[in-house]
């Protein structure tokens, strides 16, 4: 995909997203101008930049839905339930059409039919006048696209002249040209040469060209301008009626050479020589009137698109700087050098800041990602004739867009089956003494250096018996297991498990929830289940703010150095003669009146026999447990660059990586959750 | 003639591209001819800097010509008026 296919498509996505959350919005809390003016905004922009590209499919399909649209706008079409509906097919259709233009394969078959289908549709809701002029039109495609406000047919001059750095916006011109013709006739079009440089002082990625335009067409000076509005900030652009001889001087007198521009106008027969004479002579007394200049915004938009790769290699560039820092630091203290230390110190310092700065960029609120999730709860619980009310909380919590978009589709999953398989049928919920109206939750938060996602629903929770029965038939688990309800409830994750007693095309497979636990792993996030019968069930997934670089806690077991993320230390205390006297061999302490379970890390990696003095416990606590990890030595906080580690290990329970200290030692990153977990399971 | 073996001509090649027509315009006598049948694609950034170089040649009184110009590369130089470029291929 070339450069600026990647800058379309994103951009189309965007719009797409904005044109389903108004919808849904619409659907929840009524029409409203704004929605419909973002809606509106949304179908035009699509159409425009499609145009650019000469996408005529798209293009053809967004000018009929704008149509109605801008009727929708304007007070002459009410804006039904049965609309809004088809505007979702809509964007959902709009999505095929760009795909399948971006891949550059033929709209035909059942796309066309739909195509066809929605069409009529839409035309449909026009008033009767539109609708005859819009069907008229077998083939949208073929034709010169045509607004139809604007009956009689002008000739409107158009000059452009693109600024200097025109190329860097990845517009290409020719497809604002093919737009253009596409609006109309363009009858005469001429570059102005005698400005361009001779190829000797020519910056060839600098723009210099000015183009003179006639266009005969049936459209108002506001639509020609809107040809150009991705690009107004980077060109001079004068739109004019060809007997406006006013705007003519007008735009002659602005011109850095009149004279030339003049000459050319005249020799391409734009303009007679009486039009554009007389303008060198009364200069002074014109008045620029019906001239559109387009207007500049004052300041330019600081918003930019960025490669996320570029700052990926920022980060592991980074992450370098703080290894190499680490070995200054490390060395340092071997020297007895407080400058050089004092430095360091510094450094780090500075480091961490450009470290957070650059994972900010990268920062973006999951409200916006997540609201597409109201359209997919709504259309699930209609296709079952369930009434569910869903709310999104903490929409500005900021997560790693990346991590956002991977926790998508599993938060996807698990509302879907919330829909299905949780919220009961509107007559059972009032049999049960429920409100009929079910309710979903999707609830955003951060927690001590983790996210926490939780959805809930006021379903009739999970069926235990069934989730064993079936765990058991599928030879999963045996019947003498000793699972506590929660490691039951767990097994809903295992591939082939699903109890839903009839298959819907919604969700009811078996396959899902163990991709949905995969994806959530991946992310090294976690997920839990609580579920009371006839009450409810809650999803609980916790994922790690920054992915790579961590403050981890330096510590020793034994020989080898391991790290322990920060956010997830509560404190560090040594073990005392008197917790090892109360221990009387068992593996847990009394801290402060509370039982601490321990987990001896030099006996859990096999490690040697520890030369030091004394012997710590270093308390963490994830989720709502808490645990002590009996170490060695203490040494301090350690900015952690997380360097994955190798097959071989990839299976090895308690590690998710590995770092290199100052020293050239690698020291091992603890996984906490899957250490906490195995501690639970060997109570 | 200079036969360009670049596959696709846009802003992401103009700057070497400019480079080759300023050594092959320093050599130039008479003629400048440029084969561009190889070249699938051309954009704006090219076709300014195939105005400039038109420009150039006809102050050193050296005639440019273009040849072996795609379909759509000639309905692209058509449509934003520079058949000027087509000279002896129009």
């Amino acid at each position: 995909m070339s450069k600026e296919i990647d800058l379309f498509n994103e951009d189309v996505q965007e719009q797409l997203t904005f044109m389903e959350n108004s919808l849904v919005n619409m659907q929840e809390n009524g029409v409203n101008e704004e929605d419909i003016g973002a809606l509106f905004r949304s179908m035009h922009t699509i159409k425009g930049t499609a145009g650019m590209f000469n996408f005529k499919d798209v293009v053809g399909f967004a000018h009929i839905a704008e149509n109605l649209l801008s009727e929708v706008r304007d007070g002459t079409v009410e804006l039904t339930e049965s609309m809004i509906e088809t505007f979702l097919l809509c964007k959902d259709h709009s999505q095929i059409l760009v795909n399948m233009a971006i891949e550059d394969v033929a709209v035909e078959g059942e796309i066309r039919k739909t195509d066809d289908e929605l069409l009529r549709t839409l035309i449909s809701f026009m008033p009767a006048q539109k609708q005859e002029e819009l069907q008229k039109k077998s083939s949208y495609v073929d034709e010169p696209i045509q607004k139809n406000q604007v009956s009689e047919e002008t000739i409107w001059h158009i000059s452009v002249h693109l600024e200097s750095d025109f190329f860097s916006t990845g517009m290409d011109f020719l497809n604002i040209l093919g737009f253009l013709k596409s609006l109309g006739e363009i009858k005469k079009i001429a570059p102005l040469i005698s400005t361009l440089p001779e190829l000797d002082v020519l910056i060839p990625t600098q723009a210099y060209l000015q183009f003179e335009i006639q266009l005969l067409a049936r459209i108002s000076q506001e639509e020609i301008k809107e040809v150009f509005e991705f690009v107004l900030d980077d060109i001079d652009l004068s739109i004019f009626k060809t007997n406006d001889t006013d705007a003519l001087s007008s735009m002659l007198e602005k011109s850095k050479d009149s004279k030339v521009l003049g000459e050319l106008l005249l020799k391409e027969d734009f303009f007679t020589a009486k039009q554009i004479i007389p303008t060198s002579v009364a200069v002074a007394t014109q008045v620029p009137k019906t001239n559109i200049k387009a207007t500049k915004k004052t300041t330019k938009s600081y918003s930019l698109r960025v490669d996320s790769s570029k700052i990926d290699s920022l980060i592991n560039q980074i992450s370098e700087m703080v290894i190499a820092n680490a070995k200054i630091s490390e060395r340092a203290d071997q020297l007895d050098d407080s400058e050089l230390s004092e430095s360091a110190i510094i450094l780090s310092e500075m480091l961490e800041e450009v470290r957070s700065g650059v994972m900010n960029i990268r920062m973006v609120q999951v409200g916006d990602t997540f609201a597409k999730f109201k359209r997919i709860v709504y259309d699930s619980a209609k296709k079952l004739e369930k009434d569910i009310n869903f709310s999104i909380i903490g929409g500005d919590t900021e997560l790693d867009k990346m991590v956002v978009e991977k926790i998508s589709d599993p938060i996807m999953h698990m509302l879907r089956n919330s829909v299905d398989h949780g919220v009961e049928m509107p007559n059972e919920r009032v049999a049960k003494g429920k409100p009929s109206k079910g309710s979903i939750t999707l609830k955003t938060y951060p927690d001590a250096g983790t996210i926490v996602i939780k959805i809930s629903d006021d379903g009739g929770g999970l069926d235990k018996e069934a989730i064993e029965a079936k765990a058991i038939s599928n030879g999963l688990i045996n019947e003498d297991h000793k699972l506590n309800d929660k490691e039951i409830y767990n097994l809903i994750f295992e591939a082939g498990l699903s109890t839903a007693k009839e298959i819907t095309d919604i969700s009811g497979r078996g396959v899902g929830m163990d991709v949905v636990r995969k994806n959530i792993k991946d992310l090294r996030g976690t997920v839990e289940i609580d579920s009371k019968a006839g009450e409810g069930t809650t999803f609980t997934i916790r994922l790690p703010l920054t992915l790579a670089i961590i403050d981890g806690f330096l510590i020793q077991a034994g020989k080898t150095k391991y790290i322990i993320p920060l956010e997830m230390i509560q404190e560090c205390i040594e073990l005392s003669k008197e917790h090892k006297a109360a221990m009387h061999g068992n593996q847990f302490i009394n801290l402060r009146d509370s039982i601490l379970p321990l987990l001896d890390i030099r006996e859990y990696f096999k490690e040697d026999e520890s030369e030091s003095l004394r012997e710590n416990v270093v308390v963490v606590k994830y989720g709502d447990y808490k645990m002590g990890m009996l170490v060695d030595e203490l040494f301090g906080e350690f900015q952690t660059v997380i360097k994955p580690i190798g097959e071989v290990f990839s299976n090895v329970p308690g590690i998710s990586g590995g770092t290199i200290l100052g020293s050239g030692e690698i020291a091992i990153i603890f996984d906490i959750p899957k250490l906490i977990e195995h501690k639970i399971r060997n109570k | 003639m200079k036969t360009l073996r670049y596959e696709k001509l846009t802003i992401y090649e103009v700057s070497s591209f400019a480079k080759e027509l300023t050594d092959y315009l320093s050599d130039a006598k008479d003629r400048l001819e440029l084969d561009l049948s190889s070249v699938q694609k051309i954009d704006i950034a090219v076709i300014q800097l195939l105005l400039s170089t038109s420009k150039s040649c006809t102050k050193r009184n050296i005639i440019f010509s273009i040849y072996g110009l795609n379909e759509t590369n000639k309905e692209i130089l058509h449509l934003c008026g520079c058949d000027l470029l087509l000279g002896d291929e129009l």
